[in-house]
């Protein structure tokens, strides 16, 4: 395992310098730069002042050649330097170090609350497959999975906000300072994202329980007398999870495209909604720094998935 | 004598309950404002981005020289006086003695010397120029009295003292020196607040100034601005409490407001104007017959419609009517006329196709897609780009490669700071305006800088001239909405999209 676990994150290498490169390159593709943004283009009816903008360029080494400051940024990076941001003169390091744990706490809260949703689904549709509980389920399933993430979050916003007053309908409130603001301020957009993850999931597991169900082992379950509910809970639910538990870890990276537009709607301060403003700023070194942190979240993810494979099936850990 | 005590107690208090709620100012309590956009800053010579959530969010920490009364008398805030030389190149200002800043430096002269000559060495100079006139120099003239010399008769400056101009908002000097270029994070002024906390992108938490020289105009413990993207999270917010205050120049957002009876809408019909402008130096836009059938294809009311939800008005001028500089819808702007549009484009006697680029933004996409339907039914075929706003934008629109694009006029206190660009030789010419009546009527409003009436008939003039060229359209004035819930008191109108939410207080 150990060796395994260390091939892993010996992947980890290529993987951040092939996602910072590319990135580094696709944005300053893009027209315009934070340089001109601070010589004050980009207002109405700016005069274009290129003395300046190159001035202000010279000042934050933009007018280096594009692979010099990559591979500059890139020895920064592995002092651990992500640099500043040029406008606010915010660290990168403190930014993500102060938005990574909001989402962080938005995606374990979708993940729990789509895994919520999904088993006790799947075990329904599975045991009665064909009926018309399953078909119900399954319809469910299908409405939700063509709802928008952003469609979602604006109805559960004006129900429970506006209309109920349940929960608010922005803002965030640090775990520290209050829990039960904390968890109210993270209830719909954490619930929004869940709504969308849940079917997918649920569907999964629906098919391969259906599957385990045939199997012998379960046939003999049966013959010994047990219960429906232990078998379906105790003998078929585990080996049926596999795919669940990789869809999760794969889903993980999609629910972070949703998790931007549902800090936006929620006004969370995430990373998402963080990533989504530097790239508009052309805020180069705030968005490598937060791809970075996206690439090993990622690799950290699908290598817990494994471990967690291992933990749920002895065959593999030998 | 019963009867006239119970009376006189009667009166007393219905005086009091009449009165009471409307004048008893509260204190205490936090005042939160939903921002649409993030703060990028506080220091100008950083940062001289003018938009309107960045400016609101400066106001509680700075103050202005003086302001414009109702009666439009000017009245002193950090000024005492301003003075003007007969040739208007030399305003002298004398400012008023024992202000402090928020750091409890004294608000003199020098300090005020120090601010101008920050930024004139600045490389946001050449932007922020453009917003505070033609002033050559900034020179302490005295303790308290300040020289600033221009480099033309420039009588536009009596307004820039007067209304909120951002960069004539002063920071504290030997601080400014102290953080060098960390003031952009740590700004000290003389406002009525300081700022405590900035998270970028989250949130700006303001309290008190300890050396404000009026505490009883100090009526909230603190303000925070929170960034909450989208005009329909902002309401929701307001509605359900999480927020008091959003400001928003969405036409459906203030709509939507104004039937909800538990919040007050306060409405500013914005001077400047949405626009779309041509490449005048070649064809089919060079020829002054396509342009003005360009304007007269177009049904204004109807873009106002769909673009703002009707939140505005068509425009005639870049100044709204609520100036004293708007030209009274006299500019002999084209009206709506589709059978006139196809006479001149018969006359032009050419296919017509041009490419047009406009932003992602409901107001500018709805605008140009509106117009490019009014003239594909004259017959005009526009090719129509999309690129996102901010610099990238503004590149492509003068890279060249397009024909037309969206842009806005930004509001502004005097026509010697507007939509100069249509001179020649402006450098700012991006329509490649070249046309000698416009140039002869500007070179007019120029001269005429003695008398107000002969200002406003040469400046009104000059609008005439460029809309008869027609290198522009204007599309309308839009309004900018303050939508706050009841709880705020002392909410006043906007003023250039900037609302004095420092003032407000909280009812009990």
């Amino acid at each position: 395992m150990y060796i395994y676990i260390r091939r892993k994150l010996l992947h980890l290498i290529p993987i951040a310098f092939a996602v910072t490169a590319l990135s580094f390159f696709f944005i300053d593709l893009l027209p315009g730069d934070v340089a001109d943004a601070i010589a004050g283009i980009g207002t109405d009816n700016a005069v274009v002042d290129e003395a300046a903008v190159q001035a202000i360029r010279k000042d934050l080494g933009l007018d280096r050649p594009i692979v010099v400051r990559y591979f500059s940024w890139l020895g920064n990076a592995f002092q651990g330097e992500l640099g500043k941001s040029y406008q606010t003169g915010q660290l990168v390091s403190d930014a993500i170090g102060l938005r990574l744990p909001v989402t962080f706490q938005l995606l374990a809260m979708a993940q729990f609350l789509a895994v919520l949703f999904a088993i006790p689904a799947g075990i329904i549709g599975a045991y009665r497959a064909g009926k018309v509980t399953d078909k119900f389920v399954t319809t469910l399933t299908f409405a939700f999975l063509a709802a928008p993430s952003f469609i979602i979050a604006i109805i559960l916003a004006f129900l429970f906000a506006v209309m109920l007053n349940w929960f608010p309908a922005t803002g965030y409130i640090p775990f520290s300072e209050d829990p039960i603001g904390n968890l109210r301020s993270f209830t719909l957009p954490a619930l929004a994202l869940a709504l969308i993850e849940w079917p997918i999931l649920s569907r999964v597991l629906r098919n391969d329980l259906i599957e385990t169900l045939q199997e012998d082992f379960i046939s003999l379950a049966k013959a010994k007398g047990l219960s429906n509910i232990y078998i379906l809970l105790r003998h078929a639910l585990r080996p049926s999870s596999f795919t669940l538990i990789t869809i999760v870890g794969i889903q993980l990276g999609n629910l972070i495209s949703g998790a931007v537009i549902v800090e936006s709607i929620f006004a969370l301060p995430g990373i998402g909604s963080l990533l989504v403003a530097s790239i508009h700023a052309r805020e180069i070194l705030m968005v490598q720094g937060i791809i970075l942190v996206m690439a090993v979240a990622y690799v950290a993810i699908n290598l817990a998935v494994d471990i967690l494979y291992g933990a749920l099936d002895p065959r593999i850990r030998q | 004598m019963k009867q006239i005590w119970k009376i006189a107690i009667l009166s007393a208090g219905g005086a009091l309950l009449a009165v009471g709620p409307a004048t008893a100012q509260s204190k205490g309590g936090t005042l939160t404002v939903g921002m649409d956009r993030p703060m990028t800053g506080f220091d100008s010579s950083m940062n001289p981005r003018p938009e309107y959530n960045r400016r609101n969010a400066m106001l509680p920490i700075y103050e202005d020289l003086f302001s414009t009364g109702r009666d439009g008398k000017i009245v002193p805030v950090l000024g005492e006086s301003m003075k003007a030389s007969p040739d208007q190149k030399t305003w002298t200002v004398t400012l008023k003695k024992g202000i402090k800043f928020s750091n409890g430096e004294p608000f003199n002269a020098s300090a005020y010397v120090a601010h101008f000559k920050r930024y004139q060495s600045s490389k946001a100079w050449g932007f922020l120029r453009g917003m505070v006139g033609p002033i050559k120099t900034v020179i302490a003239k005295g303790s308290h009295t300040v020289e600033f010399q221009m480099l033309r008769p420039f009588p536009a400056f009596a307004a820039i003292l007067s209304n909120p101009v951002y960069p004539m908002w002063a920071n504290a000097p030997q601080h400014s020196l102290n953080v060098g270029k960390e003031l952009n994070r740590q700004p000290v002024g003389t406002g009525p607040y300081m700022l405590e906390k900035w998270i970028p992108g989250v949130s700006i938490t303001y309290v008190k100034n300890p050396h404000y020289r009026d505490p009883s105009k100090q009526h909230l413990d603190k303000i925070v601005f929170k960034v909450i993207k989208g005009e329909l999270p902002r309401l929701n917010s307001v509605k359900s409490g999480a927020i008091d205050v959003m400001l928003t120049r969405d036409g459906k957002t203030a709509n939507q407001a104004k039937q909800d009876s538990n919040l007050q809408v306060l409405t500013e019909l914005v001077g400047g104007t949405t626009t779309i402008e041509f490449n005048t130096s070649r064809p089919p836009l060079n020829d002054v017959r396509v342009r003005k059938a360009l304007a007269h294809a177009v049904n204004r009311m109807a873009d106002l419609k769909a673009s703002n939800d009707g939140f505005g008005r068509p425009s005639t001028d870049w100044f709204g009517p609520s100036s004293k500089w708007h030209c009274g819808g006299k500019t002999g702007y084209p009206e709506f006329n589709p059978r006139k549009a196809k006479g001149l484009l018969m006359a032009y006697g050419k296919p017509v196709k041009f490419k047009m680029v406009t932003m992602p933004i409901k107001n500018f996409i709805v605008g140009a897609k509106l117009h490019q339907t009014f003239w594909k039914r004259m017959g005009v075929e526009v090719e129509l780009k999309v690129v996102p706003p901010g610099p990238a934008y503004f590149r492509a629109v003068r890279s060249g490669q397009f024909d037309a694009w969206l842009v806005g006029i930004s509001e502004a206190v005097d026509p010697g700071l507007q939509a100069q660009a249509f001179f020649s030789k402006n450098r700012g010419n991006s329509t490649k305006s070249n046309f000698p009546e416009v140039d002869a009527a500007l070179q007019k409003a120029w001269r005429s800088f003695k008398d107000e009436a002969a200002r406003k008939a040469a400046y009104c003039g000059y609008v005439s001239a460029v809309v008869k060229q027609q290198p522009i359209l204007f599309r309308a004035h839009n309004n900018f909405a303050v939508i706050a819930s009841k709880k705020v008191m002392g909410l006043k109108k906007s003023n250039l999209t900037m609302t004095r939410l420092q003032d407000t207080w909280l009812a009990k």
